[in-house]
């Protein structure tokens, strides 16, 4: 059976089939990269976009998912200066530890905020495109195939920039990885 | 934990959008390309305040409303991927039991186990990787019964992420946060009034599936006050080869999930200890893996 949301028609009802299927998970990707306020906007934003462009989307070049991701990606873009802003704020963050409780008290919870003052440095020095790579990849849990059609670059493309990218938040945490025999996403 | 993961926990899990960003948002698509941004800014930009009280309030009433159902369920659905949780699996095949088992998944690590209530099961996972404890005995292709070599308790593969609904069963026992995400393709998600638990009081949405080569399957998914899934029900209903129209048997699966933020500490087996896939094969087939080649039905494990 086909993925109903990939042979979407671009009538109203269908593409609002798409809307409740993935407003929730897109809107969650940019919250992530960009201030609040900003996230709604870039969120709906998308959709619009999308929905403007649904007659030029290909179903055969790969389902829906990857194409929102790949328009919220370039719109988050515009944006570059408040993503940097975000990342510079964590910066200058005091990495004391903190007293939590409950589900944030776990320890790999308080191993990130030790780290998290290196982390935002190593994410803000990443070349944009490599950054979005990464993102789609760690955040989007977009498989290397899926970044490729979002970003509608090769695949190859994609590889690199995520290899490079994980080298370098790698080395910024230490250059150490106790889970390395195993990659988190295949391609 | 490793880089990705470190990258996850820093950029955190924000809280899913409100009710009048979705309602605007969902408005914003279906207006005319020159009122797009104007309703989005009255709806967005002046709630609470007073300047534009009696702007805000018309736009609201104009443009807001609560998210559907499907959206609902489906957030609940996508958080899951960013906790960690016991899960509980009670199977039934025409009304008999047909097994039980229950585990930890940590879904932002993507490991996880799972255990037979009987005891004699047990599944660990690692990312797409999964590792099954061998039973001690085996029926051949001759259908002798056997024994595995002593040495091997493990057989390693990789998950095949269930394409259809029909799989969800299958994932839920293996990846539960990216199976439970196959409910993006259910035809119909509502609303079907107040659910709890131990501890717990929130909603109950009813899904349905597309039938697909005689299979139809319906159920209920109950999402608790903090947006997070306890229960999925969900029954299979296989039709009659020979006559459509009759059900020939239906399979129930209830999976439940608490414990939400549970520690999960999972080990791979000793490398000496997984049997080579060519002679898992070899064991249960007769045959020799043609060298490149993938049995179907299962992917092994490089």
């Amino acid at each position: 059976m086909t993925d109903p949301l990939v042979t979407a028609r671009p009538e109203a009802g269908d593409f609002g089939e798409i809307f409740d299927a993935y407003f929730v998970e897109i809107h969650r990707y940019v919250a992530r990269r960009l201030d609040r306020d900003i996230a709604d906007d870039v969120a709906a934003e998308t959709f619009s976009i999308a929905f403007r462009r649904r007659d030029v989307h290909d179903p055969r070049r790969g389902p829906v998912r990857p194409w929102l991701y790949g328009i919220a990606t370039n719109l988050i873009a515009k944006h570059r200066r408040a993503e940097a802003r975000r990342l510079k704020a964590v910066q200058l963050l005091d990495p004391g530890p903190k007293a939590e409780t409950g589900e944030e008290g776990t320890l790999d919870r308080l191993a990130a905020e030790a780290v998290r003052p290196r982390l935002a440095r190593a994410l803000a020095g990443l070349p944009p495109r490599q950054r979005d790579v990464l993102l789609l990849v760690a955040l989007g849990g977009l498989t290397y195939e899926e970044v490729a059609q979002a970003l509608d670059i090769p695949y190859g493309t994609v590889c690199s920039r995520f290899s490079r990218a994980r080298a370098q938040i790698r080395e910024a945490l230490g250059g150490t990885n106790p889970t390395s025999a195993q990659e988190d996403f295949d391609g | 934990m490793d880089e990705l993961t470190q990258v996850r926990a820093f950029y955190g899990e924000p809280a899913p959008p409100s009710a009048e960003v979705m309602a605007a948002a969902r408005q914003r698509w279906r207006l005319p390309e020159s009122r797009r941004r104007r309703a989005w800014h009255r709806v967005v930009l002046p709630v609470g305040t007073v300047a534009a009280g009696t702007a805000g309030v018309l736009a609201l009433t104009t443009f807001t409303g609560p998210p559907s159902a499907r959206a609902q369920a489906l957030a609940a659905v996508h958080r899951i991927g960013a906790q960690s949780f016991r899960v509980h699996i009670d199977v039934q095949t025409d009304g008999q039991r047909h097994s039980y088992s229950a585990g930890e998944f940590d879904a932002v690590r993507g490991i996880g186990v799972v255990r037979d209530s009987d005891g004699g099961g047990e599944q660990r996972f690692f990312g797409d990787v999964m590792y099954s404890a061998l039973p001690r005995r085996y029926q051949g292709p001759d259908g002798r019964t056997d024994e595995f070599p002593a040495r091997y308790r493990w057989s390693k593969g990789v998950i095949r992420p269930p394409k259809e609904l029909d799989g969800l069963l299958y994932g839920l026992s293996k990846n539960p946060q990216r199976a439970l995400r196959q409910l993006d393709r259910a035809k119909e998600i509502t609303a079907a009034g107040p659910a709890g638990g131990s501890g717990w009081h929130g909603t109950r949405y009813a899904f349905t599936t597309r039938k697909a080569e005689g299979i139809q399957a319906a159920g209920t998914l109950d999402v608790d006050g903090a947006a997070g899934v306890r229960r999925v029900d969900i029954t299979w209903s296989y039709a009659a080869k020979n006559d459509p129209t009759k059900i020939a048997h239906t399979v129930h699966g209830l999976v439940t999930f608490d414990d939400f933020g549970v520690g999960v500490a999972v080990t791979e087996p000793p490398p000496a200890q997984v049997i080579p896939v060519d002679l898992q094969y070899y064991l249960l087939t007769g045959h020799h893996l043609p060298p490149g080649s993938r049995p179907a039905g299962w992917i092994p494990a490089p």
